[in-house]
């Protein structure tokens, strides 16, 4: 089997069966920064192997061939052989386009999202300047509703909104609790690993691995932000804080959505799963490495062959 | 914005000038650039008042508030990720499942009493 097949393969494995596997996994709960790198290295790996893979189909008929074996001084007969590939010019042609329109979807679609997010972030702080006051105890804003609820907005200016209606709605201890999660947010840059995840489902919205990115990254932050919080802050306190703001009566009614995620937010406050061993942390980050590099290198294994035999001095 | 919300017409820049030195002193042209400023960027309107122009707010401060909660309160893509939410409302029904959960969770110990709307 050629590399670039092997590499397909593992994008294929990687994005499918990745993304069930992770829809499973308890641990990620246990140790939600450590999911969230696993599952963004999990992305971009099968992201990666795809576009590698479609380098690898290149290198034997195309001018790739002869650079990199120029590169690496090995022989360019020695190299088309550890890469070659059945359907020469047809799939070398069509290799270099999957990796071509890959880089540049995610380009574009890296500026897309971060220019819009930019430009929703100013108008939304510019708003909530304009009509929400500055509590100093806080450090928030503080907007006229009647629909108690808080958000924050990441960026070049990041800010923290309470409505009215949450003020009276929570008690003072609730107040703080929430207030460090909404930090916790902020200080973490949580935005732009969301934005990151939109950047993956944007890119190939028909891999699950990466459709799904946003919606398991966001519960991720959440979890995060959570734990921050209650490093400092009772965990019953947020957990009631939660309920009460998520039960408080929306207008207009709200849609059904997100009460299974605001569920299992609350148990996991209320009964917190024991966090990763230091040794199972261990063995995720290595596999968080391992995602990681693992596309280049076995892109880059026939390379190598090449250039070990290629070297060999000829009897 | 708060004294030209205030007002029932458009504003000079020396009536604005005059409620803000109740205040504080500033100049002419601090108020003069400001408001500049929120025109251009499309936060106040303006006409022509003999040689000065007057101006009032383009939306009230009741409609920038909402645009702003919808923006909070929306569930879709269409906001940015920079703006994330505590906790996302839920309908009556899912309300009501939470509560249960909260209940089974806290069973044991002293439960919080939730302080009821005030207002």
């Amino acid at each position: 089997m050629t590399i670039g097949g092997v590499l397909l393969l593992y994008a294929i494995a990687v994005g499918v069966g990745g993304a069930s596997w992770f829809r499973r996994a308890q641990w990620p709960a246990r140790s939600p920064g450590l999911g969230i790198a696993a599952y963004l290295a999990a992305a971009w790996s099968a992201l990666a192997a795809l576009a590698l893979a479609g380098v690898t189909l290149a290198v034997p008929t195309t001018a790739l061939g002869g650079g990199l074996s120029n590169a690496i001084g090995a022989c360019v007969r020695r190299l088309r052989a550890e890469y070659a590939t059945p359907g020469g010019i047809t799939f070398a042609v069509l290799g270099i386009a999957v990796a071509a329109a890959l880089v540049l979807r995610v380009a574009g679609a890296t500026i897309v999202q971060v220019s819009s997010m930019r430009r929703h972030a100013r108008r939304q702080v510019a708003l909530a300047r304009l009509v929400g006051r500055p509590d100093p105890r806080l450090d928030a804003l503080v907007v006229d509703d009647d629909q108690p609820t808080a958000f924050c907005i990441g960026g070049a200016q990041p800010t923290i909104v309470f409505t009215a209606a949450a003020l009276e709605w929570l008690d003072p201890s609730q107040l703080e609790a929430v207030l460090a999660h909404e930090r916790a947010h902020l200080a973490y840059r949580h935005h732009r690993l969301q934005a990151a995840a939109r950047v993956l489902a944007r890119t190939l919205p028909f891999v699950p691995l990466l459709r799904d990115a946003p919606d398991e990254i966001g519960r991720l932050v959440e979890m995060h932000a959570d734990d921050a919080a209650t490093r400092s802050h009772d965990r019953a306190v947020l957990a009631t804080a939660l309920v009460a703001l998520a039960t408080a009566p929306a207008r207009p009614p709200a849609l059904a959505v997100g009460a299974t995620d605001a569920v299992a937010r609350m148990r996991r406050l209320l009964t917190p799963p024991p966090p990763l061993t230091r040794r199972s942390r261990r063995a995720v980050s290595a596999l968080v490495a391992l995602l990681a590099v693992l596309p280049v290198v076995t892109a880059g294994i026939p390379a190598l062959i090449a250039l070990a035999l290629g070297r060999v001095p000829p009897q | 914005m708060a004294r030209l919300w205030a007002a029932p017409e458009p504003l000079l820049v020396r009536d604005v000038l005059a409620a803000l030195e109740l205040e504080r002193s500033l100049a002419y042209t601090t108020v003069m650039t400001v408001m500049d400023n929120l025109h251009r960027k499309g936060w106040l309107q303006r006409e022509r008042n003999g040689r000065a122009w007057a101006y009032r707010p383009t939306r009230t401060q009741g409609e920038y508030t909402a645009e702003l909660m919808r923006e909070a309160l929306s569930t879709s893509d269409d906001r940015g990720p920079a703006l994330a939410q505590f906790v996302a409302r839920m309908s009556p029904a899912e309300a009501d499942l939470l509560r249960q959960a909260l209940d089974e969770a806290t069973a044991a110990p002293p439960k919080r009493s939730r302080k009821p709307r005030s207002s």
